[in-house]
């Protein structure tokens, strides 16, 4: 047992309220939380299969009224009923250091809708959305 | 969480409450004083405002805009610590005479300041230092006040 | 040569860029009120911003990460939101200050009432942060604040008492006719205008946004150490000529235009433009520092694209969110709320919140995960401890003494 505490607690500490950064070098949100699967047999540890990423998995961090209030906002913009937190599957990080790095840009990730929505419905809409940076 | 919101939520209305200036009122004579006192701290800023401004327009040395705006800036600081002072109660016969001591000071402040807010306005700024004049007698009157009442 | 000639464009724009709207109100303010006797709380100020933004400028240069994303990292989701809450609505109040000193200033210029100002303003403000590169957006605002530096002329000019102002400042009294909680409140006023924490998260999430490497970490510490007191020493000088133009006349300072006389009265027309300009290149430049501060400090708690070296629809939640700041603050603004008042609420407040940024920084400063052999040496550590201990007791002070002194009152 006392192992599978220790397990999650490196994973606490490693991955939790990191930075995930994708392929391309764009920052594409925070480790909110990580689902965890114990496989079946005896002394098995629990292992990460996702993380997840954005308000929905953030709700359930923070707790309490204001959690549950960003998690009802969260579900009513959410174009499905019943949406769950946005998932990223283990399989595609490719490093773990200061930051959780992706082997995918972010526009794969689930977790990356809200970002696109404000991009079509507001900033494209202004003039000059897309002129070059430096 | 929960309890930390709360405790931030009285907070703040507390900080609003401050923000929001109220006349608190004078249930004593001191008290009334020292809302006098602050009072007329209030009217010699403004008219020493309106003078120092008066004075340097007058030698040319501000443009028409700067003075205008600071001469009625200077006029309604006086007017709003007039009309604060003057909406509390005062408590007894003794406060009645302090508070037509310095309505009158105020008043006669305030007309001076008027005058030379429609001067600034039409841009006759040479003649602001001569229009200023009676601000000197009046500061004297409100400085004395002051201390008299410290 | 060249590398000469980019130190000293850091440090003048640093220096042009350390004053702000809360800078100039608190330092004349205090000055007209209580001559050079406050003017420790400043050089105090002006050493905790030194130290925290060296720090920060430091671990942002390393781990080219912005620190509230480390706050995060550090605080874990939690207590790094009530960080954010605080620091958020505190940033955004000092926006809304900003904004109003900067139209404030065009009413200088205009006699045109502020409140029409502030739309325009704010407009003009969004479409630098929209279409201006990041560096000579800093380094434009930042040098035309310089011309504050007539004000050493007007001192000169003045020709006052030197000696009599050092004596204050070097003995400081409470002014007779003030009471100790009004002295202390004006002493955390001042240093909260030194420390305000945008300066920080604008700062550090600055050199993430010009691609600073390890070695431009000598020119985080030329900008902080030579920049920021340089700075320090225009608010000072405000301070001072309020003292020996103001104070004798019993003016307080309640708005702008009273901050401009003794220039005015030293120098004439040229000291009053002079002026005016200042004050409208630093409310802007602080204008737009605060605005995408607003955008750094939420940005990076939710992880999410931010900056200016990406095309805005790189980071359009970024850019989402400075854009609603600034309606917001046009919003609040035009309902004809003083800004004057509300700098110094802001100052005030900041100073209450100052050890929920500047802690985790320090944290930080010495992880070795992150920074390598750069960690803080142990003058920096012990000034660091020294400082929160001081930072945890002004946040502790300032609510109760706002309420004793009635703000200030």
């Amino acid at each position: 047992m006392s192992v599978d505490v220790g397990r999650t607690v490196w994973a606490g500490l490693h991955l939790m309220d990191r930075q995930i950064v994708d392929c391309d070098g764009f920052l594409a949100g925070k480790v909110d939380d990580l689902e965890l699967e114990v496989p079946d047999g005896h002394d098995a540890l629990p292992v990460v299969v996702a993380i997840l990423s954005g308000p929905g998995a953030l709700a359930g961090q923070i707790g309490g009224r204001l959690g549950r209030f960003i998690a009802s906002v969260q579900q009513r913009l959410h174009p499905e009923s019943d949406p769950g937190p946005a998932t990223i599957p283990f399989g595609v990080v490719k490093r773990v250091e200061e930051h959780v790095e992706v082997s995918v840009p972010r526009h794969a990730l689930q977790s990356n809708r809200a970002e696109e929505w404000a991009r079509d419905v507001v900033i494209d809409k202004i003039p000059g959305a897309g002129h070059a940076p430096e | 969480m929960r309890r930390i919101a709360a405790s931030a939520l009285c907070l703040l209305a507390a900080l609003l409450a401050g923000c929001v200036k109220t006349v608190s009122p004078a249930r004593t004579f001191d008290a009334y004083e020292h809302k006098a006192k602050n009072t007329a701290e209030a009217v010699l800023s403004s008219v020493e405002t309106a003078r120092l401004t008066a004075r340097l327009a007058s030698r040319g040395d501000t443009f028409g805009p700067f003075t205008s705006v600071s001469i009625s800036e200077a006029e309604e600081g006086a007017g709003h610590a007039q009309t604060i002072f003057e909406s509390v109660q005062p408590p007894d016969r003794h406060a009645d005479r302090l508070r037509d001591e310095l309505s009158r000071l105020c008043t006669r402040a305030g007309d001076v300041l008027s005058d030379l807010r429609i001067t600034a306005r039409r841009g006759e700024l040479d003649r602001l230092a001569e229009r200023a004049r009676p601000l000197r007698h009046i500061a004297r009157r409100l400085d004395a006040f002051i201390r008299e009442h410290e | 040569m060249k590398k000469l000639f980019g130190v000293t464009l850091g440090i003048l724009t640093a220096m042009g860029g350390f004053v702000d709207i809360g800078d100039i109100v608190a330092n004349s303010l205090t000055g007209a009120r209580f001559g050079m006797s406050l003017a420790w709380a400043v050089v105090l100020g002006v050493v905790g911003i030194v130290l925290f933004a060296e720090m920060a400028g430091r671990v942002a240069t390393l781990s080219t990460r912005g620190v509230f994303d480390l706050v995060r990292e550090r605080l874990g989701a939690r207590v790094a939101l009530l960080n954010l809450g605080a620091s958020f609505f505190i940033t955004f109040l000092t926006l809304i200050a900003e904004l109003g000193g900067v139209a404030l200033a065009l009413q200088l210029l205009s006699d045109v009432n502020y409140v029409l100002w502030i739309p325009l303003v704010a407009f003009l403000a969004w479409l630098v942060i929209w279409h201006v590169r990041f560096e000579p957006m800093e380094t434009v605002f930042g040098l035309l604040g310089l011309v504050l530096l007539v004000m050493a002329v007007a001192l000169w000019k003045l020709s006052p008492d030197w000696s009599g102002l050092w004596h204050q400042a070097s003995q400081p009294a409470v002014t007779s006719g003030e009471g100790h909680p009004t002295y202390f409140y004006y002493a955390i006023a001042l240093f909260g205008a030194a420390m305000t924490p945008y300066e920080v998260f604008f700062f550090s999430s600055g050199a993430v946004e010009e691609k600073w490497t390890k070695s431009d970490l000598v020119l985080n510490k030329a900008n902080v150490y030579i920049g920021f007191p340089l700075g320090g020493l225009l608010s000072l000088m405000l301070m001072a000529l309020a003292t020996i133009v103001l104070l004798p006349r019993s003016i307080g300072v309640d708005h702008l235009s009273q901050v401009a006389l003794p220039t005015t009265m030293a120098l004439g027309k040229v000291g009053l433009a002079a002026m005016i300009i200042g004050f409208f290149a630093t409310t802007f430049g602080a204008a737009l520092e605060t605005a995408l501060s607003c955008g750094y400090t939420v940005s990076q708690y939710f992880g999410w694209q931010w900056g200016k070296m990406v095309r805005p629809r790189e980071a359009a939640r970024f850019h989402l969110v400075v854009l609603c700041s600034i309606i917001v603050a046009v919003l609040v603004g035009v309902t004809g709320i003083d800004p004057i008042k509300v700098t110094e609420y802001s100052i005030v407040l900041s100073a209450a919140a100052l050890p929920l940024t500047y802690f985790p920084i320090l944290v930080v400063a010495n992880d070795r995960e992150y920074m390598g052999d750069k960690v803080n040496g142990w003058l920096a550590n012990l000034l660091g401890s020294v400082f929160l201990v001081l930072l945890v007791v002004v946040a502790l002070a300032t609510i109760p003494l706002m309420i004793v002194t009635r703000a200030g009152s």
